[in-house]
């Protein structure tokens, strides 16, 4: 694995002046979907805890408030 | 000002999630009518008279009809009563209604494990109802700082099945 850019791969110092440099993309052709994975299984945890919480508050066999 | 398509779905998501949690909020203090147990009752009592006027001049197990029974409790420095000296006995399966105020400090009534947790302010009631699911001893501690024997302020409640509870006891209206 290259560790600098001295050791860079043939196919990026071809590119061009830009050392190192791939290419430029705009801001909707980057597509950070690990990004969109992770925030997505948070939510649908933060979703899922809060569903279980109706059963650590009301389901349990011990007695709560009824009104 | 242009906005990445990820962004705006996880933008979009969070604002969901808050404007859900707000409107459950609303929809349980408008249309379910739910309350914070003991505030907004509206009972008051004066912390110098209470322990020679009105109910809790007779602390105990008082009962309302067949499946309904209420509770006048002191919580004072160091003790529950009833409760501390003898665990207070009632019936599982019914409909407890607990009033609390305390003479002195403030103290907490919590019974761990359970649900059943409300802070005692002096001068105010405070009141809250349950219905025990099973019989069996359950503890009661205080869990607000009340002085130097704070950590010995500790009760019983022991739920008994409703055939074997004994009515005797109970404090005539």
């Amino acid at each position: 694995m290259p560790t600098n850019e001295s050791d860079a791969s043939p196919e990026i110092s071809s590119v061009g002046d830009d050392s190192g440099k791939v290419r430029d993309i705009s801001l909707d052709e980057f597509q950070p979907y690990g990004t969109l994975a992770v925030n997505g299984a948070y939510f649908v945890l933060l979703l899922v805890l809060y569903a279980l919480l109706y059963f650590v508050e009301f389901a349990t066999h011990a007695p709560h408030i009824i009104e | 000002m242009h906005v990445h398509r990820f962004e705006k779905l996880w933008i979009g998501l969070s604002l969901l999630l808050i404007a859900a949690f707000i409107g459950i909020v609303l929809f349980g203090f408008t249309v379910m009518n739910l309350k914070v147990p003991g505030v907004e009752t509206g009972e008051t009592v004066d912390p110098a008279t209470v322990l020679s006027e009105g109910p809790f001049a007779q602390p105990g197990v008082r009962k309302v009809s067949d499946n309904h029974y209420e509770v006048y409790m002191l919580a004072q420095q160091f003790l529950f009563r009833p409760g501390s000296t003898q665990p207070l006995t009632l019936p599982a399966e019914t409909k407890v209604t607990f009033h609390m105020t305390s003479p002195d400090v403030m103290h907490g009534f919590e019974v761990p494990g359970s649900g059943l947790n409300a802070t005692v302010i002096p001068g105010q009631i405070a009141t809250f109802s349950t219905r025990f699911p099973e019989a069996k001893t359950y503890g009661i501690i205080c869990h607000q700082y009340c002085g130097s024997a704070h950590h010995n302020m500790q009760g019983e409640i022991e739920v008994v099945p409703p055939s074997e509870f004994d009515e005797s006891n109970l404090i005539s209206q």
